[in-house]
């Protein structure tokens, strides 16, 4: 899966202008890698994305949520298995502690990604808007891709 | 000082003397019953001593056919229970049973896969079909009635029940067991596949089975 291309500088730079104050940047201390959305059969009314998200800082972070304007949507979800069954739960927030990193992968802790604006299909890619718990905001372009068992077994 | 010698000598010596003669006997008692009991299956999957008969259910695939029991009978089959509105873990299981099918293509066995739709009211045959055809072109839907449905799932033990999340832009969920069903040619119920699933032990206990069954 080839990394995306992070827009976090100009993401940033926007924030300037827009915020008056840009809190003392714990949300450069995240950083996000690995990024996602599984290429969905045609007329999915939901996919699922995916992404690493590391904290370099020393301070513990929270991402609150996440935003996309290509989905009406974005919820973060954790499938667990539970006596043979899967189950879907939805997770308020992430908690990424100094120096650790939290992965969302299939089978575990995923981007529910709701009613696409677009048709979205392998060579695509969105922008998620991760919010972060001090204000700020870490945009990520995920590229579509389909799930190729090679790459994620 | 005193104390604490006295403590060892009285309580924690014996202590450990006992639970070394215990550890002991229990290696001792695993190595027998190891010794007598049956020769483990080598599979991943849970095989039945004896395949077990299906019941009658009818069902409908994605292009309307009946799907019963005489659909299972002359080929092996491949069944998983899920939604299409699920983009976790059905997704996954779809591309997993891809992966068996293309390890499978020159085994020279006739095998069908079927995604059973746990979700009959938002699973219309015409999305079942988009749904699983994008996996595999041969993969089939099948689908039915929320108690057509239950006459095949009560009696492979499969449970699955809708959440109504209010929190959920999908309106809701459906838990479902995520197990993937071996049907043999005889149409009998012949093994089941637990999560985690993986291509390659399902290609290579299928193999197994399918020579043990000749
Ligand atoms: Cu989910």
């Amino acid at each position: 899966m080839s990394h995306p291309r992070f827009r976090t500088g100009l993401l940033a730079a926007l924030l300037g202008v827009l915020l008056p104050v840009l809190p003392a940047s714990a949300e450069m201390d995240l950083v996000v890698s690995d990024a996602w959305v599984r290429e969905a059969p045609p007329g999915a009314t939901v996919l699922a994305g995916y992404l690493k998200i590391t904290n370099r800082g020393t301070a513990h972070a929270t991402v609150s949520g996440v935003s996309a304007a290509d989905f009406s949507s974005v919820e973060i979800h954790r499938t667990v298995m539970e006596n043979g069954m899967a189950r879907m739960l939805s997770a308020e927030q992430l908690e990424i502690p100094a120096g650790e990193s939290f992965v969302l992968e299939p089978g575990g802790y995923h981007l529910m990604l709701f009613n696409p604006a677009r048709p979205l299909a392998a060579g695509d890619s969105v922008e998620l808007l991760l919010h972060v718990r001090d204000g700020a905001c870490l945009a990520v372009d995920a590229p579509v891709a389909r799930m190729t068992l090679d790459q994620h077994p | 000082m005193q104390q604490r010698n006295s403590f060892i000598r009285t309580k924690l010596i014996p202590g450990i003397i006992i639970g070394a003669l215990a550890m002991g006997a229990g290696i001792w008692v695993a190595s027998l019953l190891t010794k007598h009991s049956p020769v483990a299956d080598p599979l991943a999957a849970t095989r039945f001593p004896a395949a077990r008969p299906v019941q009658a259910f009818s069902l409908l695939d994605h292009n309307g056919n009946v799907f019963d029991n005489a659909t299972l009978a002359g080929h092996w089959s491949f069944l998983f229970f899920g939604y299409t509105h699920c983009p976790d873990v059905c997704p996954t299981t779809m591309s997993v049973l891809n992966s068996v099918a293309r390890r499978l293509q020159d085994a020279g066995e006739n095998i069908r896969f079927v995604m059973v739709t746990v979700d009959p009211e938002r699973d219309t045959p015409e999305k079942l079909g988009q749904f699983v055809t994008y996996f595999n072109g041969k993969f089939i839907g099948v689908t039915g009635s929320e108690t057509d449905l239950q006459q095949l799932t009560k009696q492979l033990g499969i449970m699955f029940m809708r959440v109504n999340d209010a929190d959920n832009a999908a309106g809701y969920l459906v838990d479902h067991t995520a197990s993937v069903f071996l049907f043999d040619p005889d149409g009998n119920y012949h093994a089941v596949f637990s999560p985690p699933l993986t291509a390659e032990a399902m290609a290579g206990d299928f193999s197994m089975m399918a020579r043990d069954y000749r």
